[in-house]
Order: C-alpha cells, then sequence, then structure tokens
C-alpha cells in the first residue's frame, strides 16, 4: 500500500534516538553498580533529542516543500508487528502535516527542556542514581511521545499513550522516598486507566466496523479512505432485549466510538471529570510538569482527537461533546486557578483551561485551531513552567507565592521571561497566544453545527479575563511587592546558570514569535501585506485534518479579537489593582467573599467527592468481598494455592518414586509404555 | 535384484552440498591430532603450553570448524529446494530446506557449547582436549540424522550422534555423579537402540527397501509387521527426544552430566531426533499417520504433564530443566501431528528459540560452577541480582522466556504451535488437535509456578554468601548476551531479524524450508 | 526345510532374551552383552529378510551395525572402567545417586 513518493527510511530515526538513549544509559544502571559520570550522562541523554530534532526538521523540510500527487505524507514502514490473515499491524510511522508539527513541538520543546534539566538536577544528589535515571525516564518519555505522534495505525499510537502514561507515573514518583509522591503518582496512573480502558475499547469497537464493512484494518490512511462505508452502521442490540421489552435507542456505532476515544483523550488530557490528576501531577520535578504535564503528554488527547477527525466528520454527536466538555473544562479549571497559592497548582489548573480551549476547538472542527495552540502552549507554557522552576530554585525549593514578592531585581532575566509568558498566554498582541486563542474564539463565534456554540464562545470569552486575572495575579505575586520571604531566604536569591536560563530564552523568543509566523490570520495578512494564505499552519494542516473555511471580513475579525484583547484588559486591570497598586484589598474582598473562595480554594471538593462516593465505596467492597473473600479464600486459596499444593503433593508422594535413580527401573517402565504404544498402534487400527 | 553385483557405479559427489559435512568431519578428524602436536611442545608462539592454554585454543579452532560449516550452512539456507547429495535415485540424505535449518540451528547450539566449555571444564577439572573432538563427531551424527533419507543412515548417524554424547556426559571422569550419568544413560540408550534396530528390521523385512521414501510407497497401516516396525522405530526416536514414557533416563543424565554438555544435549540432541522424526513421519510411515496420530497425541500429552508437574518439585536447577525439557519435548510433539508444512515450519522455529533459552539457562549454571563444583541448587541462584546482576538477568529472560511470556520468544514460539495446531483441527474439524492445544495451554499456566522461582529466588531473597570475583570469560559473556539478544529479537520481530547485514524474515525462512521438505 | 520365519523366529527369541538380560541383571556387563545380544538378534532378522528380498541393503545394513556395535563396546566399556575406578563395583543397584 505504499507508495513509492512516501516512502522515507528516515522517520525511523526519529524515535531511535531517544530510545537508544534511554537504553544504553538504563541498561547500565540496571546491571551497574554506579552512575556514570554526570557528563557522560548528559551527553547520551540530551544528544538523543536533539539528534531526532535534526532528522525531524530535515524531514520537515522535505515534507514542506516536496510536491505530492496524492497527498502530502511520508511513511516508513519498519516492520510487520503483528500478521494474522485478516489482521495487520505494522510497526510504521507516518509523517503528514500533523504529525510533523507535532514531532517539531516534542522534540524542540523536549530537547529545551532536556537541557534545562542540566541545571534543576544537578543539586539531587541522593544515592540512588537519582540524576542517570532522572535522564533514563525523560528519554524514555521522548521516545514513547514520538512513538504516539508518528504512530501510522492505533495500535502503534497505543503503544506510545500508554508508554507517556508509565513515563509520566515514573516521573511524578521520580522522589517516591517521600510518600505523597509516591501516592501522586499512583493518582495519575490509575485515572489514566480509566480513560485508557474508554481508549482500548474504542479501538476495537472502530476495527470490529471496519471489519463489518469488509476493511479489517486500524491504519489510518485505510481508515480514512474506508469511513465513509460505516456511516450507517449502528450499534447492535441482543434479541432479547426486546422480548424483555426494552426499549433501546439506535446509536450510531461512529458516534459510540468516537466517545469511547474522547473519554481515553478525558483521562490523558485532564479534561472534566477525569482532570483531577493533573494538579497532584505537579509532585513530580519541575522540568517533568513542563515537558509531559504541560507541553506534550496532556495534548496527546487532543492530538489524537484530531488525527481521528476523518471519524468525528461523521459523529457530530460526539464532536459537540468534546467542545462543551472543552469549553467547561476551560471555564471550570479557570476558576480554581483564581485562588490557588502554590505556583505550579495555578500554573497546571491553568494548564487544564488552556487544554479545554484546545478541546472546544477540536470540538468546533477547527482542528487547525486546536493544534495551533497546542504548539503556541506548548512553548509559552512550557516556558512558564520552567521559569517558575527557576523561581523555586531561587528560592530554595519554596512553592508557596504567600512567601514571595520582590523577585523582580533578584532574578531579572527571569522576570523578564517569566512576563513574556504571561503576555502570551492572557493573548496580548501581536504574541503567541493572541493569535492561537483569537482562531479558536473565532471558529467558536462561526459555528453552526454544535448546540449552544454562541454561549460556549460567550464562556470562552470570560475564561479569556479569568486567565487573564489569575495570571497576572500570579506575576505580581511572585515577582513585585515588598517580599514575604524570611530575611535568611531572601538574602541568597540569585539568578540561575546559563544552562538554566538559555533554554528559557529561546522559548521566550517562541512565544514571542511563533504565532504570528505560524498562525497569522488571513484577513490581517490580506490587509497588511496582502497576503491571501498568510495562515501557513492552517493551510499546511488543511491537507490531513478537515478545515472549513471562515468567511469572514475584516471587520469581524478585528472586533472580535478587539474585544478579546478587552476583556482581558479588564481583568488585568482588575488584578493590578488587587495585587500591584491596592494590595490592602484583598483580605477585606476574601472574607465578604468567603463561601466563593472556600468553595474555590478547595477546588469545588472534587477530590472530596470522588473519595466519598467512588473510592471509598470501592475500597470497602474490594477490602471486605473481592479481597478478603474472592481473592484471598477463593481464588488464593482454592484456585492457585490449592491447586499448586495438590499437584506438588501428587508429584512429592506419587510420581516421584518412579524416578528410582535405578537404570533397570527406567528400562522396565519403557518397556511398558513401548508395548502400550505398539499394542495401541497394533489393535487401534 | 535388478542390479548385479559385480556392477560397480562410483557414487556421484557433490562436494557442494555436503560441504558443511566434511568441514565438521575434517574438524573431528583433525582435532586430535592437533591436540597431540600441541601438547608435545614445550611453548608455541612464545606461550607455555598448559592444559588451558590447550583447551582454549582447541576450543577456538573447533570453534572455526564449526562457524565456516554454519556460513556454508547459511549460505544454503535460500535454496530451499534438496539438493543431491550422493545418488539421486537412491538417497542416503537430503540436503534440502528442513535439513539446512536445523543444520544450523545444530551448529549454534554446538558453537554456543565449545565456546562456553573452555573455562568451564577447567573449573571442573576435566579440561581435556578430546572433548572437543567427541563434540564435533557428535555434532556430524547429528547434521547426518536430521538429513538422513533411509534406514542406514539414520541408524549410523544416530550412533554416531549418541556414542560420543556417552562420553561427555561421562568426561568428569573423577565425579560420581557424571560417571553415573553416562552410565545410565549409556544403558538406556544402547537398549533404545537396540529397540530401534530391530523396527528397522522388521520394516525392511515387511518392505524390502531401506530407504524412507521407497518404505513409504509400500507401508500398508494393516498390516501388524509394518506396524510393529514402525512403533519400534518411533520409539527409539522418541526416546532421543526425551518423550514420556521414554524420558526417565533424561533428569538423571542432565544433572549428572558437565553442565555444558546438558546444554548441548538439551537443544542439539533433540532438534536432529526431530529432524529424523520429520522424515520418518512424513516419509515412511505416511500411509499409516491416521493410526500413529492418536498414539502420538497421548505422548505429547503425557511429556507436558508429566514435565511440568515433576519440574514443580526439584530442587536442582539442571534436573529441572531437564524436567522443563520434557514439557517441552510434549509442546513440540504437538506440532508434529498437526498435518501438512504448518506443524513442522512451527517446530523448526520452537527448536530454534529454544536452543537459545535452554543454552543461555545452562550456560548461566555452567558459570556459576566453581571450585571444582557446581552451584546447581535453586538455592544457590538467591541473591543473584545483587552478586551478579548481568548472570540474573540473562538467566530471568530465559526462564520469562522458556515459560511462555509475551514479549520473549517462547511467547512467539507457543503462539505458533498452538496456532498451527488450532487452524488446522478447525479445517479438520477435527477437536483433539484442539483440546491437545488446550492441555498444552494449561500446561504453560502450570509451568510458570517452578520458572518464575527461579527470578523470584535470584531478585527477591538476600544473597546468602559473598560476592565472587566475577571470573566470567569473554565468551561466556557473549554466548549470554546473544542468547538474551536472540530471545528478545525473535520474540518481538520474528518478521524481521536482522542479522549483521540481513534482514531475516525467520518466520517465513522457516515455513519455507518446512514446505521443501514434504513431497 | 526351514524358511525365513524360522530364522525370524530365531531372531525374536534372541531379542527378548536379550531385553529380559538388560532387565533381571544387575552386573553392567552383563546388561551390555544382553544389548549386544539385541542387536544381534536384530542382524540376523536383517540377515534373513535380505535373502528373501533378494537385495544387498539387509546385509550392507549388517555390516554397519556391526561397526557401530564395536564402537558401542570401546566407549561402553571406557564408561564402565571410569565407574569401576571410582565406585568399586559393577552392580548397577549400586549407582543411584540421581533421582526423584
Amino acid at each position: 500500500m505504499v507508495n513509492d513518493g512516501h516512502a522515507n527510511d528516515y522517520l525511523r530515526l526519529i524515535p531511535l534516538f531517544p530510545l537508544l538513549g534511554a537504553l544504553i544509559s538504563g541498561i547500565w544502571l540496571m546491571f551497574a553498580r554506579k552512575e556514570w559520570p554526570r557528563s557522560i550522562v548528559i551527553l547520551v541523554a540530551c544528544s538523543a533529542p536533539i539528534a531526532s530534532f535534526v532528522v525531524a526538521f530535515s524531514q520537515f523540510l522535505e515534507l514542506a516543500t516536496a510536491k505530492f500527487p496524492d497527498g502530502r505524507f511520508f511513511i516508513d514502514n519498519v516492520y510487520t508487528w503483528i500478521g494474522s490473515h485478516s489482521f495487520q499491524a505494522e510497526m510504521s510511522f507516518l509523517f503528514d502535516p500533523l504529525s510533523a508539527v507535532m514531532v517539531m513541538v516534542v522534540t524542540g520543546v523536549g530537547s529545551l527542556i532536556h537541557i534545562y534539566s542540566i541545571g534543576y538536577m544537578d543539586d539531587d544528589h541522593r544515592d540512588d542514581k537519582g540524576f542517570q535515571r532522572f535522564f533514563v525516564y525523560l528519554n524514555l518519555f521522548t521516545f514513547s511521545m514520538l512513538m504516539l505522534v508518528l504512530g501510522d495505525n492505533l495500535l502503534v499510537l497505543f503503544v506510545g499513550w500508554e508508554g507517556v502514561g508509565l513515563c509520566s507515573y515514573l516521573l511524578i514518583g521520580f522522589w517516591y522516598l517521600e510518600d505523597h509522591n509516591a501516592m501522586c503518582g499512583q493518582k495519575a496512573f490509575v485515572v489514566n486507566r480509566i480513560g485508557d480502558f474508554a481508549f482500548l475499547i474504542g479501538i476495537f469497537i472502530l476495527f470490529w466496523a471496519f471489519y463489518q464493512a469488509g476493511h479489517p484494518t486500524i491504519d489510518f490512511l485505510e481508515m480514512k479512505a474506508h469511513i465513509g462505508e460505516l456511516t450507517e452502521l449502528t450499534v447492535p442490540v441482543p434479541p432479547w432485549f426486546a422480548t424483555i421489552g426494552l426499549a433501546v435507542p439506535t446509536w450510531k456505532l461512529l458516534t459510540v466510538a468516537g466517545l469511547c476515544f474522547f473519554v481515553g483523550a478525558c483521562g490523558k488530557s485532564a479534561q472534566l471529570p477525569l482532570y483531577v490528576w493533573l494538579p497532584d501531577a505537579m509532585a513530580g520535578p519541575t522540568p517533568v510538569s513542563a515537558l509531559i504535564h504541560a507541553a506534550t503528554m496532556v495534548t496527546a488527547g487532543v492530538y489524537m482527537v484530531c488525527r481521528m477527525s476523518f471519524l468525528y466528520d461523521h459523529a457530530p454527536g460526539a464532536l459537540s461533546t468534546i467542545a462543551w466538555v472543552g469549553g467547561l473544562t476551560a471555564f471550570f479549571a479557570a476558576t480554581i486557578a483564581i485562588t490557588q497559592k502554590d505556583i505550579k497548582k495555578v500554573l497546571a489548573y491553568s494548564t487544564v483551561s488552556q487544554l479545554g480551549y484546545m478541546f472546544l476547538a477540536a470540538g468546533m472542527a477547527s482542528y487547525s485551531a486546536a493544534i495551533f495552540h497546542l504548539a503556541t502552549h506548548a512553548f509559552f507554557k512550557a516556558l512558564l513552567f520552567l521559569a517558575a522552576g527557576s523561581v523555586i530554585l531561587g528560592m530554595h525549593h519554596e512553592q508557596d507565592m504567600d512567601k514571595m514578592g520582590g523577585l523582580r531585581r533578584k532574578m531579572p532575566m527571569t522576570h523578564i521571561v517569566f512576563l513574556i509568558g504571561v503576555l502570551a498566554i492572557i493573548g496580548a498582541p501581536p504574541l503567541s497566544g493572541f493569535f492561537s486563542k483569537d482562531e479558536i474564539l473565532l471558529g467558536a463565534f462561526l459555528n453552526h453545527d454544535v448546540p449552544g456554540a454562541k454561549f460556549l464562545w460567550g464562556l470562552a470569552l470570560f475564561t479569556a479575563g479569568l486567565t487573564s486575572f489569575y495570571m497576572l495575579r500570579l506575576y505580581f505575586r511572585i515577582f513585585t511587592g515588598p517580599t514575604r520571604a524570611s530575611a535568611d531566604v531572601f538574602s541568597h536569591v540569585k539568578e540561575q546558570p546559563a544552562v538554566v536560563v538559555g533554554p528559557l530564552v529561546v522559548l521566550a523568543l517562541l512565544s514571542v514569535f511563533a504565532g504570528g509566523v505560524m498562525g497569522f490570520p488571513d484577513a490581517y495578512g490580506q490587509w497588511l501585506m496582502s497576503m491571501p494564505d498568510s495562515n501557513s499552519l492552517r493551510h499546511f494542516l488543511s491537507e490531513t485534518v478537515s478545515t472549513s473555511e471562515h468567511h469572514i471580513s475584516l471587520g469581524q475579525e478585528l472586533g472580535l479579537a478587539g474585544l478579546a484583547v478587552f476583556v482581558a484588559l479588564v481583568a488585568a486591570g482588575l488584578a493590578a489593582v488587587l495585587y500591584f497598586y491596592r494590595t490592602e484589598l484583598v483580605p477585606g474582598l476574601t472574607k465578604k467573599l468567603r463561601h466563593v473562595h472556600t468553595v474555590l480554594l478547595n477546588k469545588y471538593y472534587v477530590d472530596e467527592f470522588y473519595h466519598a462516593v467512588i473510592i471509598k465505596p470501592l475500597i470497602r467492597m474490594s477490602d471486605a468481598l473481592l479481597f478478603r473473600v474472592v481473592d484471598q479464600r477463593i481464588i488464593d486459596g482454592a484456585g492457585v494455592n490449592g491447586i499448586a499444593k495438590l499437584v506438588r503433593g501428587i508429584a512429592d508422594n506419587g510420581i516421584k518414586f518412579a524416578q528410582t535413580g535405578l537404570a533397570q527401573t527406567y528400562v522396565f517402565v519403557m518397556l511398558i509404555g513401548g508395548v502400550a504404544f505398539l499394542a495401541y498402534l497394533v489393535g487401534g487400527i | 535384484m535388478e542390479t548385479s553385483v559385480l556392477e560397480f557405479t562410483a557414487p556421484e559427489l557433490h562436494f557442494g552440498t555436503i560441504s558443511p559435512l566434511l568441514t565438521v568431519a575434517l574438524g573431528a578428524v583433525l582435532l586430535p591430532i592437533i591436540e597431540a602436536y600441541l601438547s608435545r611442545r614445550k611453548s608455541f608462539l612464545s606461550r607455555p603450553v598448559t592444559r588451558v592454554w590447550i583447551g582454549f585454543m582447541l576450543s577456538f579452532i573447533s570453534t572455526i570448524f564449526l562457524a565456516i560449516a554454519l556460513m556454508l550452512t547459511l549460505g544454503k539456507l535460500s535454496v530451499p529446494q534438496a539438493e543431491v547429495a550422493f545418488n539421486a535415485a537412491h538417497p542416503m540424505i537430503a540436503m534440502d530446506g528442513t535439513a539446512h535449518f536445523l543444520i544450523a540451528t545444530i551448529l549454534l547450539s554446538a558453537i554456543m557449547t565449545i565456546l562456553v566449555s573452555g573455562r568451564y571444564l577447567a573449573d571442573v577439572g576435566a579440561n581435556y582436549g578430546e572433548y572437543y573432538a567427541l563434540v564435533l563427531a557428535s555434532v556430524l551424527g547429528m547434521m547426518l540424522l536430521a538429513a538422513s533419507t533411509n534406514m542406514i543412515m539414520l541408524f549410523v548417524s544416530l550412533e554416531l550422534m549418541s556414542i560420543p554424547i556417552y562420553a561427555l556426559a561421562g568426561f568428569r571422569r573423577l565425579s560420581v555423579r557424571s560417571n553415573e550419568s553416562a552410565m545410565k544413560y549409556f544403558i538406556i540408550g544402547s537398549f533404545a537402540s537396540g529397540l530401534m534396530l530391530y523396527g528397522m528390521a522388521l520394516l525392511y523385512g515387511a518392505t524390502g527397501s531401506v530407504g524412507l521414501a521407497e518404505i513409504g510407497t509400500k507401508f500398508d497401516p494393516e498390516s501388524v509387521l509394518h506396524l510393529l516396525g514402525a512403533g519400534l522405530l518411533l520409539i527409539g526416536l522418541t526416546f532421543k527426544i526425551a518423550a514420556v514414557p521414554f524420558h526417565q533416563w533424561a533428569p538423571d543424565v542432565y544433572e549428572g552430566a558437565p553442565t555444558t554438555v546438558s546444554g548441548f544435549m538439551a537443544t542439539a540432541v533433540k532438534v536432529a531426533a526431530f529432524g529424523a522424526l520429520f522424515r520418518v513421519l512424513s516419509l515412511a510411515l505416511q500411509p499409516g499417520i491416521e493410526s500413529l496420530y492418536g498414539a502420538l497425541w497421548v505422548i505429547a500429552a503425557l511429556s507436558m504433564t508429566v514435565g511440568n508437574v515433576m519440574a514443580m518439585i526439584q530442587r536442582n536447577v539442571k534436573r529441572m530443566l531437564a524436567y522443563s525439557s520434557i514439557a517441552h519435548a510434549g509442546y513440540l510433539l504437538i506440532g508434529l501431528i498437526v498435518p501438512g508444512s504448518g506443524g513442522y515450519s512451527a517446530i523448526m522455529f520452537y527448536l530454534l528459540v529454544y536452543t537459545f533459552m535452554t543454552i543461555g539457562a545452562f550456560t548461566v549454571i555452567s558459570v556459576l560452577a566453581k571450585d571444582h563444583e557446581d552451584k546447581d541448587q535453586i538455592d544457590d541462584l538467591a541473591g543473584l541480582s545483587v552478586l551478579r546482576p548481568f548472570l540474573a538477568f540473562v538467566m530471568a529472560v530465559c526462564m520469562f522466556s522458556l515459560a511462555g511470556i509475551p514479549p520473549f520468544a517462547g511467547f512467539m514460539a507457543k503462539f505458533q504451535l498452538f496456532k498451527a495446531a488450532i487452524q488446522a483441527s478447525t479445517e479438520l474439524g477435527d477437536s483433539s488437535l484442539l483440546w491437545l492445544a488446550i492441555i498444552g495451554v494449561l500446561n504453560s499456566a502450570v509451568s510458570l509456578y517452578y520458572y518464575l522461582r527461579i527470578p523470584v529466588v535470584m531478585y527477591m531473597r538476600d544473597p546468602e554468601r559473598e560476592a565472587d570475583p566475577d571470573s566470567m570469560a569473554g565468551f561466556e559473556r557473549l554466548v549470554l548476551f546473544v542468547c538474551a539478544a536472540a530471545v528478545f529479537v525473535l520474540g518481538i520481530f520474528p518478521h524481521d531479524v536482522f542479522v549483521i547485514f540481513w534482514d531475516v524474515d525467520v518466520i517465513a525462512v522457516v515455513s519455507e524450508a518446512a514446505r521443501s521438505m514434504l513431497p | 526345510m526351514p524358511d525365513v520365519w524360522h530364522y525370524q523366529m530365531v531372531a525374536a527369541v534372541l531379542f527378548m532374551i536379550g531385553i529380559m538380560g538388560v532387565l533381571v541383571r544387575r552386573n553392567v556387563i552383563v546388561m551390555f552383552m544382553c544389548i549386544e545380544l539385541m542387536l544381534n538378534a536384530a542382524n540376523l532378522s536383517l540377515i534373513a529378510f535380505s535373502r528373501l528380498w533378494g537385495n544387498l541393503d539387509g546385509q550392507i545394513f549388517v555390516f554397519m551395525v556391526i561397526i557401530v556395535a564395536a564402537v558401542e563396546v570401546a566407549v561402553g566399556l571406557a564408561i564402565i572402567i571410569a565407574l569401576v575406578r571410582n565406585r568399586d563395583t559393577v552392580n548397577i543397584e549400586e549407582s543411584s545417586l540421581l533421582k526423584w
């Protein structure tokens, strides 16, 4: 099925480098008693993503410039992974505009964060080979993430999907000696399992559906080609349902599959109601929070929805669900972020909120806007996290913003890049967040397919204001005003070394310029430079994901953008008043709004709710019934141990004595067996 | 009858076809001479001639011979149709794809055995040069056995394979256990050969010919004489693969023999004997195959069950591996009952995988030997992950693979076998094969109990002794690495094994090879 | 006039004697001789069948078997000598260290 023009053997190198890095370093760790000298660890670990980035970039240029008569993509068929007569899974990689953008983000941001980690992990002097272990996990994560975005079929994607989940678990609990960190890792893992389960079910349903239609495949391109034949399929209803009088509505199979996939995406990308793990995931080292829990892994859900856009185009019900969940999550998480005190928690809720934006865009079928925001968000959120990490390092692992303030002069570079990140996320023109958020709002405003699209647009606009408010609150509380830190700590705060600040500067530059370069709206392009296709990302992606044409005048575009900027400005002003000019107002306001404040501070009590309604009863039942009775008594007792004991008993007390050690016994047994064998042959004809 | 006794036609010799055989034969003949030459000198290449040094040189030289033979064989793997070796009308051996594949597997096993033998023999005080000549002679017998299509060749090559192994089993002359092991193997093995020979005599009497293909044309499954002959012949061969009820020698012999020899016996002998079983069943006994299937079914089910159950109560790793090899013989027999080439190709893949994982496990045990003593009790492995992490890792990989846990090769091999059985059973509408596969799967589950005990002991128990100095030789490290790597690679990419400069689809190679044998 | 089946009867009786000998004798050397008896029974059978079918395959086979038997004797006696040196006995029941 691979056309000659599309074959490209270089693609396999992209995931190969991080895999080799992880393997070489990891196998050493497994067998050796000591870790490598740090310089070698750094050399091996950091060269891997950089090499991947170089290969990816060269292939990206090739992809963007080459002429393809039938679709712009490269395929690298490495080997047949699973082959049975009706089902074929290749270990192959697909490099089309969508995965190209993702690969560039993953390897690019990944490389920067690898470099940053050298500085961040440098003061980790525990004797559990932690430094090298950290980089092994980081390389392994990069490999898994690249498998996820490069996979040419659902199975390879799923391998990457599980791989990043595993690495996330390992890295959240990286400092496993503290119970809290280990618990947070477990929480992330368990919540992700719920989503993964649904995702797997979705794969099964889809494969079954294609099998019904006579095209047993899980390959993206083939599925895309044949998806039209599945639109009429519905979920089969067992005939006995009707006989017992159960009326079941007919569900369209594609909608159900799409919803299953989306539940998987909810788990991975921390959407309602499965977002609870992400704030706790901040227990991991800060570079991990930046790479995995802001820039790349959590966006896997968004990527997957866009990758499956051919399916969602035929499942409008699922699409509307995505839009609503995304919009609500964006609003919901933003409200929580307003009251949090831990700076990483604020950023975590902000990530959840921004991911909500991306799903909102995907749900409105403007996939390119989702990917655009994904890319810009990767830059500015990684920047924010890394800058926060720099602050945390400077403050000697203090994360409570109540104990900060006034760091502007102490850490000037960090201050500047953090401010750039803040401006980018709140959508200040012409930073990157402005363009991407604008495109999402535009998509929502113009959409007519999703019920309540206008309401969602309003909600998103309001959320943009909230974003502006809590981000500026964060900024003011850390960098301005008199310090609230103890004098001893404050006097030791200083700017971080170049290995930490360098990546920050690169990310800051990307945050400023990437948006305008990638997605300068067509309307502006026509107006300012008379270029009708200045939104290069959108046109690039349009060959993979379906993009609806926006027919919109310059005035409308300017008006909408102006509205968004106005909302953000108002909120920013409010934040400035409260946290910069008149800080004495805050306690009074908090007191007046204390009911709301308490609810928000406690994150709507969602964790407590889950604990009381789901976890506690589950544990009770598991412990009392499943563990004590089913597992211990029945399975362990009667089943496994019982049978093992029985078999061992038979062997120990019976058959064993046939093995007397006397050669003649053996000859005799042989003879008896031989006679029986011959008798069977001769007599049993 | 048709040719007069006095008429002489010179045999056509195709040296290219039998070049691997000739290479090994040459090595087997030359090695004693080389040893005599080396041991008469005081120094060689300015090195003092010590026994250890001679042992090393001999192992090196025999590896070269085997490696040349392996290269020659691998070169022929891509030409799967049978090559004529002597006389096309009355072939003694058939050098077809099956033979080449099995010969390559045998040579691999022999090379790995020889590479790890040098240090082990020196360690247990049995560093005698004839070891290598014996191994090579035995390998020659195995190669012929895997290719033989004539009863005379079958018998001679079977004995050529077995007799050196009797001697190898007793190679630690001063060890009582090794003596006993050799003696038992010798007595019981000769007895089995006697049964087989009598069966051959009866078959010859019944059909008047010794060529397997000619026997096949005249075989009458209704006649008692024919069936008795066939049955006795099969008993002799199933004895060599240690299938129940002809298995009882195996645990005693494997436990007493030098560890490297046990590994060699468990793998190469089994490969060669399966080659002979392929020929006998597909050429000579094809007309009576229906009635044979039932008997083989029982043998397969018994082997799996008895092997696994008995392995559970062992405390000695070598003995446990012996019982596990009995169980694996049972799994392999499933493939023999599947009609057509599917079962044969699954068996060949299984044998290749089995060779790597078993040699790996035995090598780990042989590396642990110290001060003239085997450290082969399961308790000796306690805490190995701390003392010798690399050994523990390879052992764990081999155990997982033997147990058939994905992604290791053992899983892929079992999967191919059971798949072949289940496919055949659905195609033929015959549920007996399905039941055999079910028994196999259940037995695999049982086997987890004892295989996983080894990693548990190695990784979860504290070491009971001090860390030894790491005395592993480079060759041993190499072999262990190759075994572990092969177990991974064959498990994950059975369709795409990358060997230096080739890309090999092993599954395709074996199915091609299996097809080449069938008429 | 004896026909081929008479020879076969003799061969079968010899074979059974060999088997019984292996089963009941305790002396390793005698057991070994009984195994040789089994081989020779097969040889006799082969010769007789060779005469019956009128081709030489059986006789060639017998020569091969004789050679193999000779080799087996050499190796077998060596093994037995090694055993006697260590254990000072040829009674097979006394070597049963390896069991269970």
